[in-house]
Parts: C-alpha cells; sequence; structure tokens
C-alpha cells in the first residue's frame, strides 16, 4: 500500500464525491469529512498525507481548525490545501496559520493534481510560503 | 381873387406860441423874427424883441457851440443857404444832451427870393426814446452774444435771420450767413449736404408740428475731441398761430454728459459694492466689542448695526472652543493674524462663517483694534456636507455590491466545481468509449469545461471591478522575486493545459520588486491567457522580463490575431473587446481590471498591434513605488 492518504473536508456532497473519484483515478487514497467535528473525531486515526479542505462547512469555519491542527504535531508538515468559492478571503492570513495552496473553486482537476504531486513531493513548500509572508511583515 | 392875409400881428402870435424854435430872416441874412422857443433852445441871453435886426451870422457864430458837432452844424447852414432850397430835417445833437431837428424854409415871391426861415424842433424826447431801443437792441443783442450757446433765428422759410457771436466767430461770415440757408452753408465750406439734409427734416418736422425739437449731436471738434451738442429748435408762434420765426439753441454739453456719466458711475461703483460684497468687514477693539460693522452685517445676521456696536463678537459665536481659540489669538501678543470656521447665531438661526481677523497695531506694538471679514459659506458647508454623505451613501452601496457580487459568487461558485467535476470524470469515462463517439464528446466536455470556467472568470472580474469601485482596494506591495513567482504561477495557478508553452525570457539583472502579488496575479492571469487564447496554432506567446535601472519592463508578445486598429482606443474600457475576437470567450473586463492594477503599482501600460501579426502589451514597474 504506496498510495498517498488524501483527506477530503467538504460538505457539499457533489463536490466531494466528485473529487473522491477523479483523486482515486489518479492513485490517491481518498476519504471524505463532511464536517469539522467529524474530521476532529477521525482525522488522527485516517493520518492523511494531505488535506484538502473547503472553508465554510455546515458546523464552522476550517480557517480555525486548520490552526488547530498545526498546533498538533502530527499534522505539523502535512500539507493543506484550501478550496474555496469565496474571492476575497485574507490569503495572507491564511499561508500564516500554515496553508500551502488556496485554490478558487471552480478549478480544472489536472492543476489539483498537478499542485498535490508537487506538495507531496514537497511538503515544505508551504513553509517555505509562510516564511515568506512571515518576512514581508518587517520589510 | 385877392388872397386875404393875416395880419403880421397875427403871424407873430402864432409863430410867438408855435411849439418849434423859429427863425425868421430877411435876404440880407438880418432876423426878422426869432421866438421864445428858439431862446430857450440854445438859452440866448435876450427876448424875442432884442432879437430884431440882429445879423444871423453873428447869431450862428454865437450858437455854434451849443452843438456837440460844430462844423456839421456851420456845415449844414452853408448847405442849405447855398441851395436856397427846403431842406431838412437835420438831427443834430447840442452838449446840453438835447437833440434838435433843424428845417430849411426859403420864401419867394413872384420868383424874388425875401429871406428864409429855420426851424428848430426839440426832438430830444422822441431821441432818446429811439437811443433806448436801440440799446435794448444791443443789450439783447449782446446778450445772445456773450451766451457760451448757439443761437440763431430761422425765417419760418428755414434762412438764417440772426446768428449770435459764439455760433459762429467771424463777424464777416456771420453776415454773409443772414437770409441764407444751410445748403449755402455747406456749399461754401465744401461739405457734404447730408447735415443740411438732416437738420431742414427736422426743421420741417418743427413747421409740421409747431412744436420744439431736442436732440443731441456727436461731434469731434477741431481739437479732435469727442463733443456733445444739445440742439433745441423751438418756434414761436404769433397771436393768429403762424410762425413767424424759429428759434435754434446749440449747448455744449460735454462737460455736462462727462459729470453726468462719472455721476452714473460713482452711482454703480457704490451699488456695486453695496449689492455684490458679500463679505462682513468689522473692526473690533482689543477685548473683543465691535467698533465699526459694514451693513452686511444686518443682512447677514438679522441684527442691526446700531444694536451690535458695543456688544462682544464672542456672543454671536456658538461654539466654546472656538470661542477659546480666539481668546487665545487676542492675548497671544505674537500672533498676527488668525484664520478659522465657525457657526454665526443669526437671529434665526447658525450660519457657517469663514473668518479672518488681523492685528491692526500702534507704534509700540499694543494691539489698537482688529479688523475682520467674514465670508458666508453656509451654503458651501451644506453642500458640501450633502457631497459627503452622497459620496458616501455611494460608498455604502458599492460595498453592499461587492458583498452581494461575493455572496453570489461563493454560492454560484460551489456548484459550478461540482459541475466542473462531473465532467472531468465524464472524460474520463469517455474514454473507454468506442471510438466513433469519443472524439465528438470530448469536443463537448471541452466546450462545457471552457463556459464553466469563463462563469468563474468573469464572477472574478465583476467582484474585482465592484470592489474597485467602492474604493476598498489598494496595493499593498512587498518586495518579490518575479521570476519565481512568476514560475510557481504558471505552474500551480494557471488554469490552462498548456502553460508551459509560455516562453519566457529574462534580460538584465534580477531584482526584488515591490509588488502586491494579489493584485499583479490578475495582471499576468488576464495578459497571459489572452495571449494563449488568441493564438492558438501560432507561435508561442513570449514573457519577457526586462530589468533597468529604475524599474522592470514586462512585455507579454503574442503571435495571434491581433487587435483592430479602430478598438485599440477602446481596449481598456469595460465590456469592449476586439471586433475580430470571434467565438473565443471573454468578458470585456480583463483588460480594464489589468490597467487598473498596473496603475496602482505606479506603472504603465502600452499596447501596439497589427493584424494577423500579434499584438504587444508592455508595462513598466517601477522598483520604488
Amino acid at each position: 500500500m504506496n498510495k498517498k492518504k488524501i483527506a477530503i473536508l467538504e460538505d457539499n456532497y457533489v463536490m466531494s464525491k466528485n473529487l473522491e473519484e477523479i483523486l482515486c483515478i489518479n492513485d490517491f487514497n481518498v476519504e471524505i469529512f463532511r464536517s469539522i467535528s467529524r474530521a476532529r473525531a477521525d482525522l488522527s486515526r485516517y493520518n492523511p498525507d494531505l488535506i484538502i479542505a473547503d472553508l465554510n462547512l455546515a458546523d464552522g469555519h476550517a480557517g480555525e481548525y486548520i490552526s488547530e491542527l498545526r498546533s498538533n504535531k502530527k499534522f505539523h508538515y502535512k500539507p493543506i490545501i484550501i478550496m474555496t468559492g469565496l474571492l476575497d478571503i485574507n490569503e495572507l492570513h491564511y499561508l500564516d496559520i500554515g496553508v500551502s495552496k488556496i485554490i478558487l473553486k471552480p478549478a480544472d482537476s489536472r492543476l489539483l493534481i498537478r499542485i498535490i504531486k508537487r506538495l507531496l513531493n514537497k511538503p515544505s513548500i508551504y513553509l517555505f510560503k509562510k516564511l515568506e509572508s512571515f518576512n514581508n511583515l518587517f520589510k | 381873387m385877392k388872397i386875404r392875409m393875416p395880419e403880421i400881428s397875427q403871424v407873430s402870435y402864432i409863430v410867438e406860441n408855435l411849439p418849434y424854435g423859429i427863425l425868421i430872416e430877411d435876404s440880407d441874412r438880418k432876423i426878422h423874427t426869432a421866438n421864445q422857443a428858439l431862446i430857450d433852445i440854445f438859452n440866448i441871453p435876450l427876448n424875442p424883441e432884442q432879437m430884431h435886426g440882429l445879423d444871423c451870422k453873428d447869431l450862428a457864430a454865437q450858437i455854434a457851440p451849443y452843438f456837440k458837432n460844430k462844423d456839421q452844424f456851420i456845415e449844414t447852414l452853408n448847405k442849405c443857404l447855398i441851395s436856397k432850397k427846403k431842406q431838412g430835417p437835420f438831427q443834430l445833437e447840442l452838449i446840453s444832451n438835447k437833440y434838435v431837428e433843424l428845417n430849411y424854409i426859403p420864401y419867394y415871391s413872384e420868383g424874388a427870393f425875401l429871406g428864409h426861415s429855420w426851424c428848430y424842433a426839440d426832438i430830444t424826447v422822441q431821441k432818446e426814446s429811439e437811443n433806448k431801443i436801440v440799446n435794448q437792441t444791443l443789450f439783447f443783442k449782446n446778450i445772445l452774444n456773450s451766451i457760451p450757446a448757439d443761437i440763431v433765428l430761422f425765417s419760418p422759410e428755414h434762412k438764417y435771420l440772426f446768428i449770435n457771436s459764439t455760433a459762429i466767430k467771424d463777424p464777416a461770415l456771420r453776415k454773409w450767413m443772414i437770409g441764407k440757408t444751410d445748403y449755402d452753408f455747406c456749399a461754401y465750406r465744401n461739405k457734404p449736404t447730408s447735415i443740411a439734409d438732416e437738420r431742414r427734416q427736422k426743421f420741417q418736422e418743427v413747421i409740421r408740428t409747431k412744436k420744439g425739437l431736442q436732440w443731441e449731436d456727436q461731434m469731434i471738434n477741431r481739437e479732435g475731441k469727442q463733443e456733445v451738442v444739445l440742439r433745441i429748435l423751438h418756434p414761436y408762434i404769433n397771436e393768429k398761430q403762424e410762425i413767424e420765426f424759429l428759434v435754434g439753441y446749440g449747448i455744449d454739453v460735454t462737460d455736462f454728459k462727462e459729470k453726468t456719466l462719472k455721476l452714473s458711475e460713482e452711482e454703480t461703483k457704490t451699488n456695486f459694492l453695496k449689492k455684490q460684497i458679500k463679505n462682513i468687514v468689522f473692526t473690533i477693539d482689543s477685548k473683543g466689542f465691535f467698533e465699526d460693522i459694514n451693513p452686511v452685517w444686518g443682512n447677514i445676521t438679522g441684527y442691526s448695526i446700531d444694536e451690535s456696536i458695543g456688544l462682544n463678537f464672542l456672543h454671536f459665536i456658538e461654539d466654546q472652543q472656538i470661542m477659546h481659540q480666539i481668546n487665545e489669538f487676542m492675548n497671544d501678543q505674537g500672533r498676527n493674524d488668525f484664520s478659522f470656521s465657525f457657526q454665526i447665531r443669526t437671529k434665526t438661526e447658525l450660519r457657517w462663517m469663514e473668518a479672518y481677523i488681523l492685528k491692526e497695531r500702534y507704534i509700540n506694538q499694543n494691539v489698537k483694534s482688529i479688523w475682520g471679514m467674514l465670508t458666508d459659506i453656509d451654503e458651501q458647508k451644506k453642500e458640501q456636507q450633502n457631497l459627503i454623505s452622497a459620496i458616501n451613501k455611494e460608498k455604502e452601496l458599492n460595498e453592499l455590491k461587492s458583498q452581494f457580487v461575493n455572496m453570489v459568487s461563493h454560492e454560484v461558485r460551489t456548484p459550478l466545481a461540482g459541475i466542473l467535476s462531473s465532467v472531468e470524470l465524464l472524460q474520463i469515462t469517455n474514454q473507454n468509449v468506442s471510438e466513433d463517439l469519443k472524439d465528438k464528446n470530448e469536443k463537448y466536455y471541452n466546450r462545457i469545461k471552457d463556459q464553466i470556467l469563463r462563469i468563474g472568470d468573469l464572477m472574478n472580474d465583476v467582484l474585482l471591478l465592484s470592489r474597485i469601485e467602492a474604493g476598498v482596494i489598494e496595493a499593498l506591495p512587498s518586495k518579490i522575486d518575479l521570476i519565481k513567482t512568476l514560475k510557481q504561477f504558471l505552474f500551480e495557478d494557471f488554469n490552462i493545459n498548456d502553460s508551459e508553452t509560455i516562453k519566457m525570457i529574462i534580460q538584465g539583472k534580477p531584482k526584488l520588486i515591490p509588488i502586491d502579488w494579489k493584485l499583479m496575479q490578475h495582471v499576468f492571469t488576464n495578459l497571459l491567457s489572452n495571449a494563449l487564447k488568441y493564438s492558438k496554432g501560432k507561435p508561442k506567446p513570449v514573457l519577457k522580463l526586462s530589468y533597468q535601472n529604475d524599474g522592470i519592463n514586462i512585455i507579454i508578445q503574442d503571435y495571434g490575431i491581433g487587435i483592430p486598429k479602430q478598438d485599440l482606443n477602446n481596449l481598456f474600457t469595460p465590456f469592449r473587446r476586439g471586433s475580430n475576437v470571434g467565438n473565443i470567450s471573454g468578458t470585456g473586463l480583463g483588460l480594464v481590471l489589468v490597467k487598473y492594477f498596473v496603475e496602482l503599482h505606479n506603472g504603465k501600460i502600452e499596447v501596439t498591434s497589427e493584424i494577423n501579426q500579434g499584438t504587444i502589451f508592455s508595462f513598466y514597474l517601477p522598483y520604488g513605488i
């Protein structure tokens, strides 16, 4: 079982199912979490290599949960991709809390796959970004 | 029939009592009879009887000195004596200021000269009244001549009867003009007859209406100065209601006119100052009590000047803080003037005023009084407030709009993402379909995908535009490595299959550039996707970064369909697209955002294009913003 594991945090059924299918076709192991509470309960057990999250979920905002994950040693270096329909989010803020990449819906799945593969090969990329934005604060 | 002559004594009686001085001489020039009247005229110290038999020559010599003109008297006598014919009357003036009239009557009987009589009549009274008339005429003539106005009399035929010396100075010409007309004058002076025509017209009007007429003539005088002459033509109508003559006056009213003009000028000025000066001007003493105020004060505040003088200026100020500031200014020796805005307390309301006050000092630098000027800015201020609230309202509205667009966009984006992923899955399953259907399906799937992505782009652009309109977008640049950022952008974000097909060229020594990438990535997305979109099947588009001394020049060049010349000017206008785009999809908003974001970075964008040769977008970003 060499397949990389991807967790999808998404409450939209169609979206999550389609994404799951596309990722499976691309040879990933996928598990869907439909709410933050589900993720809190089970994500640790699943232990994904990468997390794709929607921001607005039925039981809360994913932003806080992501900060929570980042403070957990287990998820310290796991790449996190945000997929959102919101245009005016504060990108810097999410990069600061450790989001590796923000993708705007609707996005070409080939682009998503490309980003996932890159992040899995170089999981430290998000740290780079964090540092970059951190440095920007002092310029 | 024998004529019965009166007795000599009777004749003597008659002679004696005639009111004329009678002297009868015989042919030897001896006095036959002289009456008392004669003796009285010449004051001869003899009575009539004593005169009898005296030599007339002696008498003539004796009375000659009584005449003012002695020679004239003797000459007259001799003339008569030589002619021996009835002569006279001769008027002679005596030294006693009396006038006498002399008649000479010779007597003949049957052809023989018998003698003659001299008859002197005292005509002093008659002469005096005659003289009086002459003098009076002269007097009036003199008056007319000395009046500084042209005065002429016309006959009803429009001939000159009289001209005073003001009208024509030259006495010869004046004399010549009598009985002449204006036409004669024009001919004499070689002038066009138009003046005469004009005068004739007016003259006839007066004749017709029997009423006076006046008009003003503007003329240039001999010194070349403009002159205004008021002319009056007035008919003199006798008892029979006939026009006997007409009087023409001409009065030089230039000075008068000028004075009137000056007067009206003064009036205009005063009115102007009264009506147009809308500022309150006042002086207050060093404690703030009014000394003098102009009338505008009353118009604005509703308080009369009388009731305000002696009151303190601060009394009319509402704002305590302003009062405090003014007090501070008045007490601060170092300060000379002070400008502020405040609300003045008028009788009915509070009005916004702009004030300027200035200290007038004595030589010892003590404040003598304070001059002030108030400008009513109430309406401006209200207008300004209306404007600000209107702007704020619009901003709110725009903010609301962008929030709405954002919300709608989010609500639409999630299902769009669902549709897109479904189509992508269909594309995957399409791999297993029979060959004849596969290509067709692939074409349709791609079309759907393309349209979905287009809706996403459109919402992106609309949202950004509404945020620009709301004025909430500002550039927050930070120094970035543009090459690295662009490479990653092309790899991770560029929503096109063939992002590798863009050729990147770098010139110069790379530097960190202050860029707000969040904004600038829209510029690259738009320009690069355009370059690819409009050059399918053509050589690769080129992205050239040229690092220069003060900034970076970025060129995005494609070899596609190009932009028609007539569309170049409207390229950066919302919803305008080139007329040759055909069925290539686009929102018509992209380039508007590109220009805006480039300018937000103090950059400049230019475009050159050639149909079917390609398009070059080039923009310059300075290193220092």
